[in-house]
C-alpha cells in the first residue's frame, strides 16, 4: 500500500485498521486515506465551552478519534500511557505545543508548530507532554490514532511552565 | 413385720377433735336445719366479736349483714333440700357482720351431716379481709398503672400529631425554600451565562500576550462565573431530586473517555501546581449506566479534591471494572474530614470544621449520593487530616432503564 490514498472512506481505514500496522505502520495507513469531509461530519459534536472527543472506532489494539475544536478552544498540557499516537488535523489552524518536565517539577516548552493539512503528528509513550490548540477563526478537527487505546491521562499545570500558545508556524 | 403404725383409741381421737375444734385457725360453725347455731368455735367468736353464749341458739342470720339477711334466708333453705359440700357464694363477695355491726370479707365452706337423725349444716369461716385488701391494691394499682399507660398513650399520640405538624410544616418550607432556589438559580443562569460568553468573546479579542493583566481578570471572571453556576446547578439539581424529577437515563458509555473528558474540563479549576491524574486498570471500559449522573458525580468528587488540597498537590482518579462492579476513586492529599465530621458529610447543607474559609454550599456530596442512590451505587471515603481523602464509588455496570410511569394511575 503506497500513499495514494487507496482507502477512501472511514469503513475502510477501519478495516485497513483492523488489519494491523503491517510492515509500514499505521502512519502509512492514515496517510493512504483520504476521508470524505460528509462522512467525518457524521462524527462530530460541538461544544461552545470546551473542545469535544468523539470516538470513531476502537478496539483491543487501536482507538480512532475525532477531536473537534471551536475557534480559540485547545486541551490542557497533558500526556497519556498510550505506545503511539498519531494526530492529522483534518481541518482548521491546529497548533501543537510539546513540554519536557524540568528539574524544579515545572515544565518547559520545547516546541510551537503549526500542523497543516498534511501533516502528521507522531507522539510516543513518554515522551508525550504536549498541547493542541485551535489558533484559527473557523472550527478544526484532528483525526487521532491511539495505538493502544489510552487508559491514563495526566493533565499538567499550565502555570507551572513557560505553556504559552505559540505563534503559527513556529 | 411389725406394724409401727399409732393408732389411738376412741376417747383420744375425741380429744383430738375437740383440740382442733377449739385451735382451728378458722372459724368453725353448727347450725340446725332452722338454722339455728348450736355450736361454735373460739376463732368464730373472735371473728364476730361474740361470746358463745351470746351465739347459741340464735340464727346464723345474726352474723350476715342486714341486706343480705333476707337473701341468705332462701338460700339457706335452698340448701337444706340440696346439701352438699361447697364453697358457698360462688362468684360473688360474702361478708361477715361482727357484734359491733362492723363488716368484713370472708369465705365460707359448707358441709352438712346427720346426728341421731337430725341434719346440720356445718360452715367453716375464713377472714380474707387482707387477701381482699391486697387484692383491692393491686387491682388499684392496675388500674393506676392502666390509666398511666392510657395517658401516656395519649400523650404519646398527641406529641405524636404535634410532630407530624411540625415535620409536614418543615417538609413545606424546605420545598418553598428549595423551589425559590430553584426559581432564582433558574433566573441568576441566563445573565450569567451572558456575562461568560462575553467574557469568552473578551477573551479571543484581547490576546493574553498583548495585554497579560487583561488576560489574567478575563480568567478570573470566567472562574468565578463558573464557579457561580455550579452553585445554581447544585440548587437546580436539588430541587429536581427533592422533587422526585430525577430519573436515571441509561446508555451505553466508555468510562474512560468520560473521566478523561471530565478532566479536561475541570482543568481550569486546578490550583496552581495540581496535576490531574486519571488511571484505568483492565480492558473492560463500558457501562450502560446515566451518563449525567455518572459525570455529575465525577465531577463534583474531583472538584472537591482540588478546592479542598492545597497548591502543588496531586489529585488522581483511578477506575476499573470487577465483575459487574465499576469501582472508581478520587484520591487527593488535601486538608481531610475531621473524625467528628465525618458521619455528617452527606448531610445537606453541611459543612466540616475545616472547611468554613473555602467557598462552599454543603450540598455537593448530598447531591452526590442521592445521584448514586438512583445509580444504585454507594459511596464511602476513608480520611485523615492533614493526610488527605479518598473517595471509593461503587456502581453496577449496567441499570436498567425505569419503568415508564403507571398510565392508570396518570390518567
Amino acid at each position: 500500500m503506497n500513499a495514494s490514498h487507496q482507502i477512501g472512506s472511514l469503513d475502510q481505514l477501519i478495516e485497513a485498521l483492523d488489519k494491523g500496522p503491517g510492515p509500514e505502520g499505521y502512519l502509512h495507513l492514515l496517510r493512504s486515506a483520504q476521508i470524505p469531509m460528509e462522512e467525518l461530519e457524521r462524527h462530530c459534536t460541538w461544544n461552545a465551552k470546551h473542545y469535544t472527543r468523539n470516538c470513531i472506532a476502537q478496539r483491543e489494539a487501536y482507538e480512532l478519534l475525532l477531536i473537534c475544536y471551536e475557534p480559540g478552544q485547545r486541551t490542557s498540557i497533558h500526556d497519556y500511557d498510550s505506545e503511539e499516537a498519531y494526530i492529522h488535523p483534518v481541518s482548521g489552524h491546529i497548533v501543537e505545543e510539546r513540554f519536557e518536565l524540568v528539574a524544579n517539577g515545572g515544565l518547559r516548552q520545547v516546541s510551537s508548530v503549526q500542523l497543516g493539512p498534511d501533516s502528521y503528528s507522531y507522539l510516543c509513550n513518554g515522551h508525550s507532554i504536549h498541547r493542541y490548540a485551535h489558533s484559527g477563526s473557523g472550527r478544526a478537527m484532528t483525526l487521532n490514532l491511539y495505538a493502544r487505546p489510552l487508559r491514563k491521562w495526566k493533565v499538567y499545570d499550565e502555570r507551572s511552565g513557560s505553556a504559552s500558545l505559540g505563534p503559527a508556524g513556529a | 413385720m411389725e406394724d409401727m403404725r399409732t393408732s389411738f383409741r376412741k376417747e383420744e381421737v375425741s380429744e383430738i377433735c375437740e383440740l382442733l375444734f377449739r385451735t382451728a385457725a378458722e372459724g368453725l360453725v353448727v347450725v340446725d336445719a332452722a338454722g339455728s347455731i348450736v355450736l361454735l368455735n373460739p376463732r368464730m367468736e373472735e371473728l364476730f366479736g361474740y361470746g358463745s353464749e351470746e351465739l347459741e341458739g340464735r340464727s346464723i342470720e345474726v352474723l350476715i349483714p342486714e341486706a343480705a339477711r333476707n337473701r341468705h334466708v332462701g338460700q339457706r333453705e335452698a340448701y337444706q333440700h340440696n346439701p352438699s359440700k361447697r364453697t358457698m357464694g360462688s362468684g360473688r363477695e360474702l361478708f361477715g357482720r361482727r357484734k359491733d355491726a362492723s363488716v368484713f370479707p370472708v369465705e365460707v365452706s359448707l358441709n352438712h351431716f346427720e346426728l341421731d337423725g337430725t341434719r346440720f349444716v356445718m360452715g367453716l369461716v375464713s377472714d380474707v379481709t387482707l387477701r381482699k385488701k391486697a387484692e383491692d391494691e393491686l387491682h388499684r394499682s392496675n388500674a393506676e398503672l392502666e390509666q398511666r399507660v392510657a395517658d401516656r398513650t395519649r400523650e404519646l399520640e398527641e406529641a405524636g400529631h404535634s410532630v407530624q405538624e411540625a415535620l409536614e410544616k418543615e417538609r413545606e418550607l424546605n420545598a418553598l425554600k428549595t423551589r425559590f432556589l430553584s426559581m432564582a438559580s433558574h433566573e441568576f443562569r441566563t445573565p450569567l451565562g451572558t456575562i461568560l460568553s462575553s467574557v469568552d468573546l473578551i477573551g479571543r479579542y484581547v490576546s493574553p500576550t498583548e495585554d497579560e493583566k487583561v488576560g489574567k481578570h478575563v480568567a478570573r471572571i470566567r472562574a468565578k462565573v463558573r464557579e457561580l453556576t455550579g452553585i445554581l446547578n447544585d440548587f437546580l439539581s436539588l430541587d429536581k431530586l427533592e422533587q422526585g424529577r430525577a430519573n436515571v437515563h441509561p446508555t451505553e458509555l466508555d468510562v474512560v473517555h468520560l473521566c478523561i473528558d471530565l478532566l479536561e474540563e475541570l482543568r481550569p479549576l486546578a490550583r496552581p501546581g495540581q496535576e490531574l491524574g486519571y488511571d484505568h486498570e483492565g480492558r473492560a471500559r463500558h457501562l450502560h449506566q446515566d451518563r449525567q449522573m455518572l459525570a455529575n458525580v465525577i465531577s463534583n468528587l474531583v472538584n472537591n479534591a482540588i478546592k479542598y488540597s492545597p497548591e502543588g498537590a496531586p489529585i488522581k482518579l483511578r477506575t476499573r471494572i470487577e465483575g459487574d462492579t465499576l469501582l472508581l476513586e478520587v484520591e487527593d492529599h488535601g486538608m481531610g474530614i475531621p473524625e467528628e465530621d465525618q458521619e455528617h458529610l452527606f448531610e445537606r447543607f453541611f459543612r466540616a470544621g475545616n472547611v468554613v474559609n473555602v467557598q462552599g454550599t454543603g450540598l455537593g456530596l448530598n447531591i452526590v449520593r442521592k445521584y448514586l442512590e438512583l445509580m444504585d451505587g454507594t459511596i464511602t471515603f476513608r480520611s485523615r487530616v492533614g493526610e488527605g481523602t479518598t473517595f471509593t464509588v461503587t456502581l453496577p455496570v449496567h441499570i436498567d432503564a425505569p419503568p415508564p410511569p403507571n398510565e392508570e394511575a396518570f390518567p
